[in-house]
């Protein structure tokens, strides 16, 4: 027992040694993601601060317009919780396509294959820190209040990458293997996003119940990117940080990253056989 | 330790047949439904072999054999089911097209993003660009994304980044059949390097004139086994003999395969083609001159040997044959070594692979010769860049007529049709004077050899010595000697040169047209017949090719149809 656990602790050892030895190449390959992501179109760069811009608009129309929500500083509301949105989502729609669609790569060299998922992670969260240094920026310039707070605001962006990292690691080997996959991340993607409380407040569902469930419970409990997407507005603008909630949510982002990591390592021998 | 060690290596694959990996099947599955079509195939089995540090394993087999299976479990892109798999060093292969390379990217992006997947640094494949961009001959291309490049760009690409990064152990499979042959023809002078540096290599074909060139030890894999294993002349033969069998005995006109025969006194111990610069080649382009060099040894005192050559297609096609007997007659030989050379061209092939058969037998005994080797020099023939299709090469020239009333010029007019050879070596040297070749009364025979008939044109030669001399009798009634000469339509620039009368410069002459000129020169009148011996002394005789096919300088002769004293 105690022997094969030694074991265990050295292939991990190794494994970590490898995608160190390869950091260079996983450099290389966020680069490379990230000329790839905006090569043809003529703004560019510009488009990772656009979109979410863009996006809010459209949200500040039907929300603020339409339904009169009082949110307060509903833009800078949206714009919090909206940019992790963005960045997870689009590192697990990423993901799953990240083996599958490098197929060329898989078959000819030889790479640890974790650095296809967590290359695209990483551009993603590369355009993310920006977005979100313009967009504390931005806030700085409105003279909105700060708190001090806000210093916890890479740990959890940090716990932010984990998350996304381990969930685009699983969705990438399951995807190689049953390819329906992706046709259920799709839906799921759009089911996730209503029940994180992106342009709502947790408020609105409080003691809402649906077919005798406590639906606020459900939503903000079972859901890690409810934690995470309220924890970023609560450093900003609340100067409070719910530790509890977000010790769950560690568990869990550790969790998936430990989970992908090991589908990875078990059954990326058999990507160059099926893709 | 060797660089390569295989032992009781093992890789299945499942099929999955049409249904593909689906939820359903997943379902079926679940429910203990075997109806999954999966079926295994082995695509090797049990395969246990070494490769020394240095040395280099050609692998060949038909399609879908194991061969490749063999380089991806090498270059760890695929995992052995059974068995153990130990290298030493670092592993590039050029498996397949653009190995790595993203089409979005440029030329530039995937030259350092393939050097880390190769695990050399950012830093380390800036000192190694410049050398991978000379290589690959893309300068102008490198900043543009490579889903733009041909097929024989990327491979221009992959096979620099896999030259310039050095691994221990170099895996080749197949590429060198695509691109230009031109860059083929460098890749094999490069792989001789990286053979001669004692690098391991693992090359992969299914064409045996390739792996011969190239491999000391060659695999035969055969539905995932090792059919045969051993020095790469008995591999390669085993193998030719077994897949040239009846079912491509119709294609194939002679055995491709090195064959040997033969064992009398006089041998040949060592056989080698050299380029224009005297080193060893095993690539000309069309229009090039090769060296065949042979080197014999004699037991004893033989005066009727003859020496010779044939050239025959990779498909067996028997091109030419060649012997000392047409020229040189029956030589003789001394106990001891010796060399012959034959200078063979400038060669008018068509790119492809051609093999060199060398046999020695004495005058009569042809069919019994005393040492033959059959196919015992492969030669390949290079595309140079832009021309080239077929067979063979014909000296040609294209002439457009500039359209001048706006009616078509007939396709007569428009494209001229070369009126004479281009070279040497493809009309056989008259030693008689020509036919049909007004020379007036003469009492010598020409002096000198190096007419040439020149085909579809009046009656005439082309002279491509330096010097030309004929001996012509002048009688008391005549005074004018006559040149009709022109240039040979090929010559872009006029003919220069000198005539001479019994050796003395009597004028110099300078002929530009294409069209027959008469130089006209007075004599000084003479009491009695006197023979008179004539000569023409060319300025120079080669010329560098302007336009045309031919890469290096052409001769470049005078056509003359006509000397006579009037």
């Amino acid at each position: 027992m105690e022997k094969s656990e030694a074991r265990g602790l050295s292939a991990i050892a190794g494994a970590v040694s490898e995608v160190a030895s390869f950091s260079e190449l996983l450099r290389t390959m966020v680069i490379r993601d990230l000329k790839l992501r905006y090569r043809n179109s003529v703004l560019g760069f510009l488009w990772s601060l656009l979109s979410p811009l863009l996006m809010t608009l459209v949200f500040i129309l039907v929300f603020k317009v339409l339904t009169q929500t009082d949110i307060p500083n509903y833009p800078v509301f949206l714009m919090a919780g909206l940019l992790p949105w963005i960045f997870t989502q689009g590192s697990v729609a990423g993901g799953l396509h990240s083996v599958t669609g490098n197929a060329n790569l898989i078959n000819k060299v030889y790479f640890p294959r974790e650095l296809l998922p967590l290359s695209v992670v990483l551009a993603g969260f590369v355009q993310f820190v920006i977005a979100y240094i313009l967009l504390v920026a931005v806030l700085v310039a409105f003279r909105i209040e700060l708190h001090a707070t806000i210093v916890f605001l890479p740990l959890i962006m940090l716990l932010n990458l984990v998350f996304a990292a381990g969930l685009a690691m699983v969705v990438a080997t399951v995807n190689v293997f049953f390819r329906d996959l992706q046709h259920l991340v799709e839906i799921g993607l759009l089911a996730w996003f209503f029940l994180t409380p992106i342009f709502y407040t947790l408020a609105i569902v409080r003691n809402t119940s649906f077919l005798g469930l406590d639906v606020h419970r459900w939503v903000f409990s079972l859901n890690p990117m409810a934690t995470l997407v309220t924890d970023y507005r609560y450093v900003l603008t609340e100067g409070y940080l719910p530790i509890r909630h977000t010790a769950v949510t560690l568990v869990v982002a550790l969790f998936l990253f430990g989970l992908g990591w090991y589908l990875m390592r078990r059954y990326s021998y058999r990507f160059a056989e099926i893709v | 330790m060797p660089a390569v060690r295989f032992t009781g290596v093992s890789k299945r694959f499942e099929l999955t047949h049409s249904r593909g990996r689906s939820m359903f099947s997943l379902l079926l599955a679940a429910f203990g439904n075997a109806g999954m079509d999966v079926e295994q195939f082995w695509a090797l089995q049990d395969v246990s072999f070494t490769v020394e540090q240095g040395e280099t394993l050609g692998i060949i087999g038909r399609n879908g054999s194991g061969k490749s299976t063999i380089l991806k479990l090498l270059s760890r892109t695929l995992r052995p089911d059974e068995g153990r798999i130990e290298v030493d060093g670092s592993v590039f292969g050029l498996l397949e097209l653009g190995a790595g390379f993203h089409p979005d990217l440029t030329g530039r992006e995937n030259i350092f993003l393939n050097g880390s997947f190769l695990g050399v640094g950012h830093k380390e494949m800036g000192l190694l660009y410049p050398e991978i961009v000379a290589f690959s001959e893309l300068e102008r291309f490198i900043d543009t994304p490579i889903k733009h490049y041909s097929s024989g760009m990327y491979m221009r690409l992959g096979f620099s980044i896999a030259l310039a990064v050095k691994p221990d152990i170099l895996l080749i499979d197949e590429v060198l059949a695509v691109g230009d042959a031109a860059f083929a023809r460098k890749c094999y002078d490069a792989l001789a390097e990286v053979k001669r540096a004692k690098r391991t290599m693992l090359f992969v074909s299914h064409d045996p004139i390739q792996v011969r060139r190239f491999c000391d030890q060659v695999m035969w894999i055969e539905e995932g086994r090792i059919r045969s294993y051993g020095p790469a002349r008995d591999v390669i033969q085993e193998y030719l003999q077994s897949t040239q069998g009846p079912m491509t005995a119709e294609v194939h006109m002679a055995p491709t395969d090195p064959a040997e025969e033969g064992d009398g006194p006089v041998k040949i111990v060592q056989s080698v083609l050299l380029d224009e610069n005297g080193v060893e080649t095993h690539s000309a382009l069309p229009g090039e001159t090769v060296t065949l060099r042979v080197r014999y040894e004699a037991e004893r005192y033989l005066d009727d040997v003859i020496f010779g050559a044939a050239l025959r297609r990779s498909d067996g096609l028997h091109v030419y044959e060649t012997s000392t007997a047409e020229s040189q007659g029956p030589v003789s030989v001394q106990p001891g070594y010796g060399t012959v050379e034959c200078r063979l061209g400038p060669l008018p092939l068509g790119p492809g692979a051609y093999h060199i058969s060398l046999a020695i037998w004495r005058e009569g005994e042809r069919m019994s010769p005393l040492h033959l080797l059959r196919n015992d020099l492969a030669l390949f023939m290079g595309k140079p860049r832009g021309g080239h299709r077929g067979t063979t090469v014909i000296p040609h020239q294209w002439r457009v007529a500039a359209a001048d009333s706006g009616v078509l010029p007939s396709v007569d007019k428009a494209v001229k049709p070369q009126p004479d050879m281009t070279s040497s070596s493809m009309s056989v040297p008259w030693s008689m004077p020509p036919e049909g070749l007004n020379m007036g009364r003469r009492e010598e025979e020409y002096l000198g050899d190096g007419w040439h008939p020149v085909e579809n044109w009046p009656p005439a030669v082309r002279w491509i010595g330096r010097e030309a001399r004929v001996v012509l009798t002048q009688d008391v009634a005549r005074g004018t000697l006559v040149i009709s000469a022109c240039r040979p339509m090929h010559a872009d620039r006029p003919v220069k040169g000198r005539v001479t009368v019994n050796g003395e410069e009597i004028t110099t002459f300078r002929v530009s047209g294409i069209d027959f000129e008469d130089i006209v020169l007075p004599l000084d009148p003479v009491n009695e017949p006197t023979r008179l011996e004539i000569g023409l002394v060319m300025e120079e005789t080669f010329v560098p090719a302007v336009v045309g096919i031919d890469p290096d300088t052409r001769e470049l002769g005078l056509a003359i149809r006509e000397i006579r004293i009037e």
